[in-house]
């Protein structure tokens, strides 16, 4: 054996640590990629005649960032024809707002977001907690949940009543929502406004409810 | 030393001889070797218990594929190494067995057995580290009909700055994620403008400003982010969930960094790009899964999904696609199926899932510069362990030859 055989150890000891140092994570590449080809679904997708769309625009151009109101939903559906579309919102994937007798009212919204956002427990929590009311279990959700089948996959619809403190009976009381958790995206239908409204409104709701897909056959996805 | 007469060096070394001489018999000790596995034991442990709360990828890079593992001493500001990560102990053991092959060396037939099998250790240990830094691991989601040459990484997001001003392509700066997590400010010879990234998220929940709690403030002042409340959330940890990452960045001209064009949320929760204009000109931002883009492309013709009868249990998954390498003049069709890959170009497909309805198929794409190292590192092992094995018993029948 030759000493002279250390400095190649060494040698391997600090090709070892440049290999750890030398993959560059931070580096910011830039490159060129062919613009995609318009979807066939977006180019032979005129508006229905009988305005299936219901005030919620096919999937078009990406949203500018300063004009949420203009953004396009990427879904469609076949919501019932009393209820007025409303300007969309960069949250919101439709918007409608329904008017009863005596200046009662419901808002009407779809919202989607990646991931569980949560999950169903907690957002249902969430929404009792709008209405005053205080926590349920999943146990006692599962019981008050009712499935309905839509394009988007299995919604979970659920009833929520209360009035918090202070809120105006004519537009608050009753949530009624649906939550369908697709692969990548969850979905939140919610009706929320006066509560005889909101339950004559209730099964107008559902119906939509199972009507609703993503525009042009697209699937959910982020 | 002792060891050191018994290989059959003798007298005193001079000084400069010394210190590497020490070096030497450090690195090829056997107490070093104990002493490494021994560490890489514990760290396994430890690893495995810190996968409860911290979930499997998380561990992987703070623990295994580290040189130390640094413990938060105050959560995000200051931490303390406290212990070698598996990267070190990999290296150290590697060197020591290098170095201990190295002293202990005869060349002879008789031995050649062992330094075949030692060889094949080193092998399999350095094609280890090389995986370790160099592979690449990301999916391929494809519906039918779509066509698509990158891939994407489920758990890193980059922020794509795109310049779509072209009518024939898009020019696109990719931000990565750690970059983003560095915070500071981000600026490219490419682009017109800074980043200052003000704050980032790596699990976020989003609310509407209006559904979240009175003194919630909004994200940011331009676009969604000015009617949404950001709120971080513990980060996913389980094998089914994974981050969902936001930002909020400011916007500057390089001409003039002391004019804000203002701030902006940037995430894979927002659905469509976001755009900002400067100079006449306009961007798109994107917050998405990191791509990897490929000099061919693949396009899915069919998904065949087979079930046991009567049941939902897979029996058979397939994708049918055409693979389209303008480079290399390829243009065929391809069948990847569950444990038949498709290998092309260094990467390879394999068939790992599908989406509810059988509406598109996920393929794991998996780069891996060294994935020869282990079946090499095997077969020198085998060869070695055989010959010295086949040696012993030669041995043996000859005794048993001569024994009368």
């Amino acid at each position: 054996m030759k000493i002279s055989r250390a400095p190649v150890c060494l040698g391997l000891l600090l090709a070892c640590g440049w290999a750890s140092g030398c993959k560059d994570e931070d580096e910011i590449k830039v490159y060129r990629v062919s613009k995609p080809e318009p979807e066939p679904q977006q180019q032979q997708s005129p508006a229905p005649a009988n305005g299936e769309m219901g005030g919620m625009p096919q999937t078009g151009a990406p949203a500018s960032a300063d004009a949420p109101n203009a953004r396009p939903s990427q879904v469609a559906g076949n919501p019932p024809p009393t209820w007025e579309a409303q300007p969309l919102s960069s949250m919101r994937q439709a918007s409608f707002l329904v008017k009863g007798d005596n200046g009662t009212m419901a808002d009407i919204s779809l919202v989607s977001l990646a991931g569980p956002a949560g999950g169903a427990l907690d957002n249902v929590n969430r929404w009792l907690a709008q209405l005053g009311r205080p926590p349920i279990t999943g146990e006692q959700l599962s019981q008050m949940a009712r499935h309905v089948p839509s394009p988007l996959g299995d919604a979970m619809v659920v009833d929520l009543e209360g009035l918090p403190q202070g809120a105006d009976a004519a537009k608050d009381g009753r949530i009624v929502a649906g939550i369908v958790a697709g692969d990548n995206r969850t979905f939140f239908f919610k009706m929320r406004g006066n509560s005889a409204l909101a339950g004559s409104q209730k099964e107008a709701f559902v119906r939509w409810i199972g009507t609703v897909r993503m525009a042009g056959g697209e699937h959910p996805h982020p | 030393m002792d060891r050191h007469r018994a290989d059959g060096r003798r007298g005193t070394p001079s000084p400069v001889t010394a210190m590497p001489r020490r070096i030497f018999d450090f690195l090829s000790s056997l107490k070093l070797t104990v002493t490494c596995l021994s560490l890489a034991i514990i760290l396994v442990f430890v690893g495995t218990l810190a996968q409860v709360d911290s979930g499997i990828y998380e561990v992987q890079r703070r623990y295994f594929q580290s040189l130390v593992v640094w413990w938060p001493a105050t959560p995000g500001a200051f931490s303390l190494p406290v212990f070698p990560g598996g990267h070190l102990l990999g290296a150290v053991l590697l060197l020591n067995l290098v170095a201990a092959h190295a002293r202990r060396f005869r060349w002879t037939w008789k031995k050649f057995g062992i330094h075949l099998t030692h060889a094949g250790l080193i092998i399999l240990l350095v094609g280890g580290l090389f995986t370790d830094l160099f592979s690449v691991e990301s999916f391929l989601r494809l519906a039918p009909g779509e066509t698509k040459n990158y891939s994407e990484d489920p758990r890193a997001v980059e922020l794509a700055v795109i310049d779509g001003s072209d009518s024939g392509f898009d020019q696109v700066a990719a931000i990565p994620e750690s970059r983003l997590r560095r915070g500071g400010t981000i600026g490219h010879g490419s682009l017109p403008f800074r980043i200052i990234v003000r704050r980032f998220y790596q699990n976020s929940r989003f609310q509407p400003i209006g559904e979240a709690a009175r003194d919630a403030a909004p994200a940011a002042t331009r676009g969604p982010g000015s009617q949404i409340a950001v709120f971080e959330v513990p980060r996913a940890t389980a094998m089914n969930e994974r981050d969902l990452q936001s930002a909020v960045i400011e916007i500057v001209p390089a001409s003039d960094p002391r004019q804000s064009l203002g701030t902006w949320l940037v995430s894979g929760q927002l659905g469509a790009p976001q755009t900002v204009s400067c100079e006449g000109k306009t961007w798109r931002l994107a917050m998405r899964p990191a791509r990897y883009y490929k000099p061919y492309s693949l396009t899915l013709r069919k998904f065949s999904h087979e079930r046991y009868p009567g049941t939902e249990i897979p029996k058979n998954f397939a994708s049918h696609a055409v693979l389209t390498d303008p480079e290399h003049q390829e243009n065929r069709d391809v069948l990847i199926s569950m444990n038949h890959p498709l290998r092309y170009r260094g990467d390879t497909y394999f068939q790992s899932g599908f989406e509810k309805g059988d509406t598109a198929t996920i393929l794991q794409v998996v780069y891996n510069p060294g994935f020869i190292a282990p079946y090499v590192a095997c077969a020198v092992v085998g060869t070695g362990l055989l010959y010295q094995f086949a040696l012993h018993f030669a041995g043996f029948l000859n005794r048993r030859k001569t024994t009368p």
